[in-house]
C-alpha cells in the first residue's frame, strides 16, 4: 500500500472514530472558508490556498475547503502542469468525506468533486482510477446535467486502456444522452476504425484466409500497436500457418511488454501449447505456472480449466 | 610428407580463419561512405557524436535504464548504460527505418514498447507533470529550470513527435484529409505553419481520444451530418483526396484512408456492425453463384467483401447517390442478395416466429422488452425485408415505400420508419401474427388502406 493510501486510511479512521468537531470548529472553518474565497475572487491565489488550508485544519470534516483546494490546484495544473499531486490528494480527501457523510439534498453538487477528480486523473494518465471515480459519480449523480461528458470521459479512459469494446459502449451512451455531442462522435469513429479492422482480421482468420488476416493485422498494428487482442490474433495466426518462430516472437513480445494484463493469461496458454507441441515441456510448464502465480483468481473458467488440463498432461501439478 | 604438408596448411588456415575478425554486415544509407576508422577509432564505440549532434536525439543515452526492460540482443555499455547502438543497428540496419533494431513489420511505437511496456507508464511524456523528469523529453532545461511556452521545445515539434509516432512516414494528416481546414485560435508552428500541436494537445485531453484538441474534434465533426452522396463537384472530396476525375482512377481511386473502403465508410457511418459481414472473401458456393448470376459485385484487394461490394455511389454515371446495387426501385425488387445467396435457403427458416434465436436475423441483437436495447435493425427497414422477399411494387403497383405526402395521414397505430416513411412493416406485421391474415397484414386489406387513405 502506498504512502498516500496509508495517509488516506489514517484520515478515514480519524474522521470516523475521532471526536466529532465542536460546533464552534465548523463555524470557525466556515468563516475562514468565506475569507479565503474572498481572497480567491480577488485573485490572491496563494493567500486563498493558505486560507482554505486553515479552514480545513479548523474542521477536517467540512468538505468545502478541501474541494476548493482541489479545484484551485486542478486549475493550476491545467495552466502549467504543476500541483497535480496536491489536487489529486485534495480530491481524495473530499471523496472520503462524501463517503463518510453523504451530502444532504441541498448539497448534492458536492458530488461533482468525483467528476472533476476523474478529469484530473484522466489527464494525468491514471486511467483505472479515473474510471473508478467516474463510475462512482454516475452511481451517486445519475441525473447530472452533463452526463454525456461523464460517459465520454469514461470512454476516453477505456480507450486509453485499449478496452475498445467497453469504450464503444461508453461513447454510445454519451451520444444517447446528447446525439449532437461532436467529441463523442469523433471518439466513436476513432474506436470503430480500429475495431472494424480487428473484426475483419478475425473474420479472415476464421474463414481460412490467414495471410489476408495477417495483412489486416499489420494495418491494425500501425494505428493500434498496443491493442493486445490484435497482437494475440497475429501470433495465433502465425502459429496456425506453421510460422512458429515468428509466432513465438510475437507471443513473447506481448508477455514482455505487458505481463500483468489479464489477457496475457490466454497468451501464456497459447504459447505453452505451442511449446509443448514442440517438446519444450519445461518452458511450457513455466509459463503455465506463471499464469497461476500472476492470476490466482482469474475469472475465465475455460482458460483456467485449459491451464489445469495442460498442466496435468505435461506432468506438472495443477 | 605430403600428408604432413597438407595438415600444416590446414592448421595455418584454421588459425588464420579463427583470428580474422568476422566480416560485419555492410553499412548502408548515409553510413555507406564511412570508413571503418571513422567510427572504430578507439577501443570501442561509445557514441556517434562525431557526426551527429546530441540534440538530434531526444532519447537519453549514457545512463542506465531505470524502469525499462531492455530486450536480449540490445547491446549496453559495460556499466549497463544505454548506447546509440542499443537501439540502432549500424551494420545491416535499414536506413529507411533509422537503422532501428526493429523486426520486420514492427511499428515505431511497437519498437518503443519493447522496452517501455505497452502502458508506457514510465516513459509516456504525455503523462508528465511538472517536476517529473519526463517533461524534459520535449522541453529545454536551462540552468536546472524547465522552459515552457513558445520556443521551449528541444527539437522541431514534428521531429519530437515523430520520434515515437512515426507520423512523417504516414504523411499524417494528409493521408486522411489533404485539405483539412482548421478552427480559429489553434496554436500554429513557426511561420503560421501547421504542426502536430496545432491539432493535438501534448499535455493531455479529457474529452477526446488521440489527444485531439476539443475545438478541432468539433470542427472535424461539423460536416458529418451533410450527405456527401450527392451530384456535387465538392462532394467528391468527402471520400476522395481530389475532385479531379482524371486522378480518381483505379487501383486506389484516390480514396482517403489509403483506399481502405470499409474504414472510409465507417468514418461517417459510425458503427462496427455492418448489416452484412465484411472483410472476408465470399465462400466458394457464393463465388460460383455470383459468377453464374452475371452480376458484377466488386470485391476488395484481397478478394474480400467490402461496403462497395453491395453499395454503389453511381459516380460513373455522374448521378451520385448511394444505393444498393441491382435494386430496381421502379419494381421494388432487389437481385443483390440472390447473387451470392441461395434465396430458397434464406427463406427456408422463417424469422417471423416467436423465438428469440431468430431476432438477430433482422435486429442487431435480441430486443429487450420495455427498452430500446436491441430494437435497432441490421439495415434500413425496407432492405431488411428485401433480403429475402422479392416483391413487385404493391399494392396497386404503386411505390408506397416513401414518406407520405401531406394529404396522407397514416393512422397512429401504423408504425413508420425512422424518417417517418412507410416501410414494409407499416402494413405487414413481422412479429407475432395472432390473426393469421394473408401476407401478415395488420388489418383486412380494405380496412388497412383506409387507415391512411381516408377523408
Amino acid at each position: 500500500m502506498g504512502r498516500f493510501a496509508w495517509a488516506a486510511l489514517a484520515a478515514a479512521v480519524w474522521l470516523a472514530l475521532g471526536p466529532a468537531p465542536a460546533r464552534a470548529d465548523r463555524k470557525q472553518a466556515a468563516e475562514l472558508y468565506k475569507k479565503a474565497m474572498r481572497s480567491y475572487r480577488a485573485g490572491r491565489i496563494q493567500q486563498a490556498l493558505e486560507g482554505f488550508e486553515r479552514s480545513e485544519d479548523a474542521d477536517p470534516t467540512y468538505p468545502y475547503p478541501p474541494l476548493a483546494l482541489a479545484r484551485i490546484y486542478h486549475q493550476l495544473f491545467e495552466q502549467d502542469m504543476t500541483h497535480y499531486r496536491d489536487a489529486a490528494l485534495a480530491y481524495d480527501r473530499v471523496g472520503l468525506l462524501l463517503r463518510i457523510t453523504p451530502p444532504g439534498p441541498t448539497e448534492q453538487a458536492l458530488y461533482q468533486a468525483y467528476y472533476f477528480q476523474g478529469l484530473l486523473l484522466l489527464k494525468g494518465g491514471e486511467y483505472e482510477k479515473a474510471l473508478r471515480v467516474l463510475d462512482r459519480f454516475l452511481e451517486v449523480a445519475p441525473d447530472f446535467y452533463a452526463v454525456e461528458r461523464v460517459h465520454n470521459a469514461r470512454g476516453v479512459a477505456l480507450y486509453s486502456l485499449d478496452r475498445f469494446d467497453a469504450a464503444v459502449a461508453a461513447f454510445r451512451k454519451a451520444l444517447e444522452a446528447d446525439p449532437d455531442f461532436a467529441e463523442a462522435r469523433f471518439n466513436l469513429r476513432s474506436v470503430y476504425t480500429r475495431l472494424s479492422t480487428y473484426n475483419e482480421a478475425v473474420a479472415l482468420a476464421r474463414s481460412g484466409q490467414p495471410e489476408a488476416a495477417l495483412r489486416r493485422l499489420a494495418r491494425l498494428r500501425e494505428f493500434a500497436p498496443r491493442y493486445l487482442p490484435g497482437r494475440r490474433l497475429e501470433a495465433q495466426t502465425l502459429a496456425r500457418l506453421g510460422r512458429t518462430a515468428e509466432a513465438e516472437r510475437v507471443f513473447r513480445e506481448i508477455l514482455a511488454t505487458d505481463p500483468d494484463d489479464p489477457l496475457t493469461y490466454g497468451v501464456r496458454l497459447d504459447l505453452a501449447r505451442m511449446l509443448a507441441g514442440r517438446g519444450q515441456t519445461v518452458e511450457a510448464l513455466a509459463l503455465l505456472r506463471e499464469n497461476l502465480d500472476r492470476f490466482p483468481r482469474i475469472a475465465d473458467e475455460r482458460a483456467k480449466e485449459a491451464t489445469r488440463r495442460l498442466l496435468i498432461r505435461l506432468g506438472g501439478v495443477p | 610428407m605430403r600428408r604432413l604438408a597438407g595438415a600444416l596448411v590446414l592448421l595455418v588456415w584454421g588459425v588464420a580463419a579463427r583470428a580474422a575478425p568476422e566480416t560485419p554486415a555492410p553499412l548502408a544509407g548515409s553510413h555507406a561512405e564511412l570508413a571503418c576508422d571513422d567510427c572504430h577509432s578507439g577501443p570501442r564505440i561509445t557514441d556517434c557524436w562525431n557526426c551527429h549532434e546530441a540534440a538530434e536525439n531526444p532519447h537519453p543515452v549514457g545512463i542506465a535504464a531505470r524502469d525499462a526492460r531492455i530486450p536480449e540482443g540490445f547491446p549496453l555499455a559495460a556499466d549497463g548504460a544505454l548506447l546509440c547502438r542499443t537501439c540502432h543497428r549500424l551494420h545491416g540496419g535499414d536506413p529507411d527505418r533509422e537503422f532501428l533494431r526493429a523486426e520486420p513489420g514492427m511499428t515505431r511505437m511497437g519498437f518503443c514498447i519493447q522496452c517501455h511496456g505497452s502502458s508506457l507508464d514510465h516513459a509516456n511524456p504525455h503523462r508528465a507533470r511538472r517536476g517529473e523528469g519526463r517533461c524534459g523529453f520535449c522541453h529545454v532545461r536551462r540552468g536546472g529550470r524547465l522552459l515552457t511556452g513558445r520556443g521551449s521545445a528541444r527539437l522541431e515539434i514534428k521531429r519530437l513527435c515523430n520520434f515515437c509516432h512515426d507520423v512523417l512516414a504516414k504523411g499524417h494528416p494528409r493521408n486522411v484529409d489533404p485539405d483539412l481546414s482548421l478552427p480559429k485560435d489553434v496554436p500554429m508552428g513557426p511561420g503560421r505553419a501547421w504542426t502536430c500541436f496545432t491539432c493535438h494537445d501534448p499535455h493531455g485531453t479529457t474529452q477526446t481520444t488521440h489527444l485531439l484538441r476539443t475545438e478541432v474534434a468539433r470542427h472535424l465533426e461539423r460536416g458529418r451530418e451533410a450527405n456527401p452522396h450527392v451530384p456535387e463537384y465538392f462532394a467528391c472530396r468527402a471520400c476522395h483526396t481530389t475532385s479531379d476525375p482524371d486522378a480518381i482512377r483505379p487501383p486506389g481511386y484516390a480514396l482517403r484512408y489509403r483506399g481502405d473502403v470499409n474504414v472510409l465508410c465507417i468514418s461517417c457511418h459510425v458503427t462496427d456492425r455492418s448489416h452484412h459481414p465484411t472483410g472476408f472473401p465470399p465462400s466458394a458456393p457464393a463465388v460460383a453463384r455470383l459468377a453464374a448470376s452475371g452480376l458484377d459485385l466488386p470485391l476488395g484487394p484481397d478478394g474480400e467483401i467490402v461496403c462497395t461490394t453491395c453499395h454503389d455511389n453511381h459516380c460513373a454515371s455522374g448521378d451520385q447517390h448511394m444505393g444498393e446495387r441491382y435494386y430496381d426501385r421502379s419494381r421494388g425488387v432487389s437481385d443483390l442478395c440472390g447473387a451470392c445467396h441461395d434465396r430458397s435457403v434464406l427463406t427456408q427458416a422463417s424469422p417471423h416466429v416467436d423465438d428469440p434465436k431468430t431476432c438477430p436475423t433482422c435486429h442487431v441483437a435480441v430486443p429487450v422488452p420495455g427498452s430500446a436495447e436491441g430494437h435497432e435493425l441490421v439495415a434500413s427497414p425496407k432492405m431488411v425485408c428485401l433480403r429475402c422477399h422479392s416483391v413487385n411494387l404493391h399494392p396497386a403497383n404503386a411505390d408506397h415505400l416513401k414518406v407520405p405526402s401531406g394529404k396522407i395521414r397514416p393512422d397512429p397505430s401504423l408504425p413508420l420508419g425512422p424518417q417517418s416513411e412507410v416501410t414494409c412493416a407499416t402494413c405487414h406485421e413481422p412479429h407475432a401474427d395472432p390473426d393469421r391474415r394473408a401476407a401478415r397484414l395488420r388489418a383486412d386489406a380494405q380496412a388497412l388502406c383506409s387507415l391512411c387513405h381516408w377523408r
